[in-house]
């Protein structure tokens, strides 16, 4: 075995640029395999981060029915006590409490559908960047009647512009479609452009009469936003208010936003598509050179036949001559994918030319990648297997060499 | 059956008792190349006794290689027989074979075809780490063989930085280190200039007298084949001829320096 070892040794070396070659191979291999784990990792982070700071918060509350048939008299069962008694629950660092319409908006260069917020500001912007995230005019100014605050998406679908006239068209609780005129008052820009192509901002005590119209609970509320001081509380915090009130339903981040859940783990079938095009990149280097190696030495594997070399022993000399390869090339490659996802974690990496793509998806253009040791150690061993699997054609070609052939070849 | 039969290669010069190492019955090898059959060996029957220092000649395409590879083991003929140490090759599975080869049979091949990663002494020891020699044995006999083909000196350098009668020379030291019964050279001074040539022969021969090696090798170089104590010539495949000579006429004498 030693001797196999030292030949297999000798035999990297022996044609060094081919040996980088296939090193290269293996370290680019390692490197943009993590690198693109952590780059996803990253994302999803992010996404979540996102999707809790600006759209879901940390749990919300309903109605029972009202998430499915979205009436506007639906609404939480003693709305205002239920927010005052949530101010006051420990551990909750903000709650808002929200009436939600479908609403048709009409401006002078267009129609489209939006879903109205009446929001107070000041408890908005306690569970919500959207308020902090008006880059053009005010998020609802107390002096000024009938705003309303839309995204930048939005604003350019209708050719909006802070002053510009909306009209907005509800159907309220008694039935009946209701019509009022808004004028821009602020724009906002999230990191999720579907997000600010629907969602809308509006006064609560404005909206309240229009939507509410027809019953008697001007007071009450549809939503009920939840930012709690840990966000892994979410499930326990919603767990408590579902025991306390069983007629309204609170939910966590993660039952609002299946979809989120979805979009994670589509992401993670596509990097795993990807991760699984660089091992085949890989598998075809390793196979290529290894090939070579052999077919390049065609007449020195039939002499060690001929001295009495068996064909297992020279299936494993090209074996080993593979795994010395990758274990010269692993160390630099995770030092490598190491270093970059460390750099890029903490200087961020700014995709810019994706940015459009990625605020559809709710994504910021500048990614901070991060990566878990048990991910590289899983790479690690996905890449040995992959260049180990490889070589398994060459040794085979190795090891079906007719000796007596091999050595008449010239 | 004893597929690890070793020879004593210790065996005095001058007591070869006749002991049979090699015995071919009416061996054919044909090659079917297209429409042409070709009779590359044609019902050759010879014996091979202990210690014999054997050429066998013919022009390019007599069936040398061919003989060659069939005695070794490597090749199989398509009809009759090789038996070795009372072995039949021909019993033994593929694997066996190769084991077989390794324990009894030693090969000089005309491109030395060294192991270019492995020193000369890494070379001439690579059949004993097959055969499980340990460290010190195998360090033992390594150096003695280089010794014996006088490359002592150049033991620890790799096969690119000796010429090419010293390759063969660590070549031969190699065949030898297993303890085959016999060796089988083909041509091994085809690509040697003559004073190699002469030096490896006298190399050969001396082994042949002091420690009874068996040695077949082929050849055309009429100087080599007149150095040979027995010559079994081959005219398309088949013996023409099988004449064996005096020991004291063969002119190893005056190198051998006892
Ligand atoms: N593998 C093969 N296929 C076809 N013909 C072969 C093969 N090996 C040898 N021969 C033929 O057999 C004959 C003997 O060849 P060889 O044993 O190489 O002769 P020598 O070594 O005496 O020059 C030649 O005609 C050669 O062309
Ligand atoms: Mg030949």
């Amino acid at each position: 075995m030693k001797m196999l070892l030292t030949i297999a040794w000798r035999n990297v070396w022996r044609n060094r640029t081919r040996s980088l070659v296939v090193m290269v191979a293996l370290v680019l291999g390692l490197w943009a395999g993590n690198f693109m784990m952590g780059y996803a990792f990253g994302m999803y982070d992010q996404r979540l981060a996102n999707a809790l700071e600006y759209e879901l918060a940390h749990a919300q509350i309903h109605h029972p029915d009202f998430r499915v048939e979205q009436q506007p008299e639906l609404l939480i069962p003693e709305s205002r006590a239920r927010l005052q008694a949530l101010q006051d629950k420990s551990g909750v660092r903000g709650v808002s409490g929200r009436l939600v319409a479908n609403a048709m908006i009409t401006a002078s260069r267009g129609v489209g559908g939006v879903q109205v917020m009446g929001v107070d500001p000041e408890a908005e912007a306690g569970v919500s960047r959207i308020p902090a995230s008006v880059d053009t005019g005010t998020f609802l100014s107390e002096d000024k009647k009938h705003r309303i605050v839309l995204g930048h998406a939005l604003a350019k679908k209708l050719r909006l512009n802070l002053g510009s006239k909306v009209v907005l068209k509800f159907q309220n609780a008694a039935g009946d479609f209701v019509d009022t005129r808004f004028k821009v008052g602020g724009i906002y820009r999230s990191p999720n452009s579907t997000f600010d192509e629907r969602m809308v901002y509006v006064r609560q005590t404005e909206l309240a009469p229009l939507v509410l119209g027809g019953i008697q609970n001007n007071a009450g509320l549809h939503e009920i936003a939840v930012l709690l001081d840990d966000p892994g509380e979410a499930m326990a915090f919603a767990e408590g208010e579902n025991r306390q009130y069983p007629d309204s339903v609170t939910e966590d981040w993660k039952t609002l936003s299946p979809e989120l859940d979805l979009m994670i783990e589509s992401t993670d079938q596509y990097f795993t598509i990807f991760l699984g095009i660089i091992m085949l990149a890989v598998a075809f280097g390793v196979i290529n050179t290894m090939l070579m190696a052999v077919l390049d030495r065609v007449r020195e594997i039939g002499v060690l036949m001929a001295l009495g070399m068996n064909r297992m022993k020279v299936f494993v000399l090209v074996v080993l001559e593979t795994v010395f390869l990758m274990l010269a090339a692993a160390p630099v490659g995770l030092l490598l994918a190491w270093g970059t996802l460390t750099w890029f974690g903490q200087h961020g990496l700014d995709l810019g030319s994706l940015s459009d793509a990625y605020a559809m998806y709710g994504l910021d253009p500048v990614v901070y990648p991060h990566l878990d040791g048990s991910y590289y150690l899983r790479n690690l061993v996905l890449l040995l297997i992959t260049a180990l699997v490889s070589a398994l054609f060459p040794a085979w070609t190795a090891l079906r060499l007719d000796p007596v052939e091999a050595i008449r070849k010239i | 059956m004893n597929t690890a039969a070793r020879s004593s290669a210790a065996a005095p010069s001058g007591h070869t008792h006749a002991e049979l190492v090699l015995e071919t019955v009416n061996l054919d090898r044909t090659f079917q190349n297209g429409p042409e059959r070709i009779h590359a060996v044609s019902d050759v029957s010879f014996r091979v006794q202990r210690g014999e220092f054997t050429a066998i000649v013919g022009p390019s395409g007599s069936g040398k290689t061919t003989l060659l590879n069939l005695l070794g083991g490597l090749d199989s003929p398509s009809d009759g027989h090789v038996r070795i140490l009372g072995t039949d090759l021909s019993a033994l599975k593929a694997s066996e074979r190769v084991d077989f080869r390794l324990h009894n049979i030693g090969f000089v091949f005309q491109a030395y075809n060294l192991i270019p990663v492995l020193s000369a002494r890494e070379n001439v020891e690579f059949t004993m780490l097959l055969q499980g020699v340990d460290a010190s044995e195998r360090h033992r006999r390594s150096s003695e063989l280089l010794e014996a083909v006088g490359l002592s000196s150049e033991a620890e350098r790799r096969p690119t930085k000796l010429s090419g009668g010293q390759q063969q020379r660590v070549a031969v030291a190699r065949a030898l280190a297993s303890k085959p019964a016999f060796v089988l050279a083909d041509e091994p001074t085809a690509n040697l200039d003559s004073t190699s040539a002469s030096a490896l022969l006298d190399i050969m021969a001396r082994l042949n007298e002091r420690e009874g090696t068996t040695f077949l090798f082929s050849t055309h170089d009429q100087r080599v084949i007149d150095r040979a104590r027995r010559v079994v010539t081959l005219v398309d495949g088949r013996i023409d001829s099988d004449d064996r000579r005096d020991p004291d006429t063969a002119g190893t004498a005056k190198t051998n320096p006892a």
